[in-house]
C-alpha cells in the first residue's frame, strides 16, 4: 500500500511538471496535439499507479515518448507554416461582412443554430450586424461586429487619454512585495512615508496599490473603508 | 521553445536510458541462459559440478532480479526465480530429472522476460 502511495505521489509530480512545462493555456484552448497529449498522459500514469507489478517506468516511458513527440510538434508548429496548419489547421471565417460562408459552414459542420449562440454571446442580436466571425483553431468563435455598431472608442471620439497599465500591488496581507516596488523604482523606506500618512505601517496594511495616476489606495486591516492618497507624479511612473 | 527544448532533452535522456537497460539486459538474460544450458549439459556427467554451476546460477539471479525490478513485469520475474530456486532444490534432493526440468523452466522463463523488453515488430505491432 505504501509503494502505491510513492509510486502515484511520483507520478502526479510528473504530470504536474509536465502541464507546467506545456504552459499556461487551458484545456479549450489547447491544439489537437496537445489535447491528445494531455489526455492520454492521465491514462498511462494511472496504469502503474495501481498494479504494483508493473515497473514504474513502464509508465514512465510513454509519457517520454508523448512528450518527445509534443516538444517536436511545438517546435515545428512554431517553426514551420506548413507544419502548423497541418498539425493544427486554419481559422475559418464564417461571417464576413453580415453573410454568412456557406461552404465553410458545412465543411467546419457548424449549424446555425450555433452561429446564432455565438453571435448573442457576443452581444450581437442581429447576423447583419456581425462584420466577422472567426471560428479559432481551438474551436472558440470570435464575433466582431461592424464597425458602425461596435462601441466608441477614446479614438473615435478624438479623446486624449493618459498612460494607463495594471497597478502594482505593494502590500498583500502585510507582506511587502520587493518585486513591485522594484519595479516602480520605489524604495521601502518611501513607502513607509507614504503609509504614514494613513496612519499605517506595511505589517498594517490588509491591502496597498500604487496606480498609474500615481494613487496610493490602502486598506488596513480590519478596517471596511479604503483610503485613497496621491503619492507619485504621473511623470514619475515607469511600469 | 525553452520549455519544448527541456522536453526534448529529458525524453531523449530517457530514451537514451531505455536503450542501455534493455541491451543490458538482452546481455545478462542470454549469459543467464547460457549458464542454465551448461549446468543442464552437466547434469549427465557430473551432478556436483552441475549443483555447483546451479549454485552460481541462483546467486547471479537474485542480484540480477533486483535491478531487473526496475525495468520488467514482476511476475516474469517472479517465473524465473521459482524455477531455479526448483532445480537448485531438486539438485539438493540428488533428483537430476527435475532438475533438468527446472533450468529448462528456467531458460523458458529468461526468454520470456527477454522477449518482452526487445522492440521486435511482433512486440510493437
Amino acid at each position: 500500500m505504501l509503494t502505491m502511495f510513492i509510486r502515484a505521489l511520483v507520478l502526479y509530480i510528473l504530470v504536474i511538471l509536465l502541464m507546467r512545462l506545456m504552459g499556461k493555456r487551458q484545456i479549450g484552448q489547447l491544439q489537437p496535439y496537445e489535447l491528445v497529449f494531455t489526455v492520454i498522459i492521465a491514462d498511462l500514469a494511472a496504469t502503474p499507479m495501481g498494479d504494483v507489478g508493473v515497473p514504474l517506468l513502464y509508465g514512465v516511458m510513454p509519457i517520454a515518448a508523448l512528450m518527445l513527440c509534443y516538444a517536436l510538434f511545438s517546435l515545428l508548429t512554431l517553426k514551420s507554416e506548413r507544419a502548423r496548419v497541418l498539425l493544427t489547421g486554419r481559422p475559418s471565417i464564417l461571417v464576413s461582412n453580415g453573410v454568412i460562408n456557406q461552404q465553410e459552414m458545412s465543411r467546419q459542420g457548424f449549424s446555425l443554430t450555433e452561429l446564432m449562440e455565438q453571435v448573442r454571446e457576443h452581444g450581437i442580436e442581429n447576423l447583419h450586424e456581425v462584420g466577422c466571425a472567426v471560428l479559432e483553431i481551438s474551436g472558440q468563435v470570435n464575433v466582431f461586429p461592424v464597425s458602425q455598431k461596435r462601441p466608441a472608442t477614446p479614438e473615435d471620439l478624438r479623446i486624449k487619454t493618459s498612460y494607463e497599465n495594471l497597478p502594482l500591488h505593494l502590500v498583500l496581507d502585510g507582506k511587502l512585495q520587493k518585486e513591485s516596488l522594484k519595479n516602480a523604482h520605489l524604495t521601502t523606506a518611501w513607502l513607509e512615508q507614504q503609509l504614514s500618512r494613513f496612519p499605517c505601517s506595511i505589517a498594517e496594511a490588509y491591502y496597498c496599490a500604487l496606480d498609474t495616476d500615481g494613487v496610493l489606495c490602502v486598506q488596513k486591516k480590519q478596517e471596511s473603508r479604503v483610503r485613497f492618497a496621491h503619492a507619485l507624479d504621473p511623470k514619475e511612473v515607469c511600469w | 521553445m525553452r520549455a519544448d527544448a527541456v522536453l526534448i532533452a529529458l525524453s531523449l535522456l530517457l530514451l537514451v536510458m531505455a536503450i542501455v537497460c534493455v541491451c543490458n539486459l538482452r546481455a545478462t538474460a542470454l549469459d543467464l541462459m547460457e549458464q542454465a544450458r551448461a549446468a543442464q549439459d552437466l547434469l549427465a556427467f557430473d551432478p556436483d559440478r552441475a549443483g555447483q554451476e546451479v549454485d552460481a546460477l541462483y546467486r547471479r539471479w537474485m542480484s540480477v532480479e533486483r535491478r531487473w525490478q526496475f525495468v520488467s513485469i514482476h511476475d516474469d520475474l517472479m517465473e524465473v526465480t521459482l524455477a531455479v530456486s526448483e532445480a537448485r532444490d531438486a539438485l539438493d534432493c540428488g533428483d537430476t530429472d527435475a532438475a533438468y526440468m527446472a533450468l529448462t523452466r528456467t531458460v523458458i522463463a529468461l526468454d520470456a522476460v527477454l522477449h518482452k523488453e526487445l522492440p521486435t515488430p511482433g512486440n510493437i505491432f
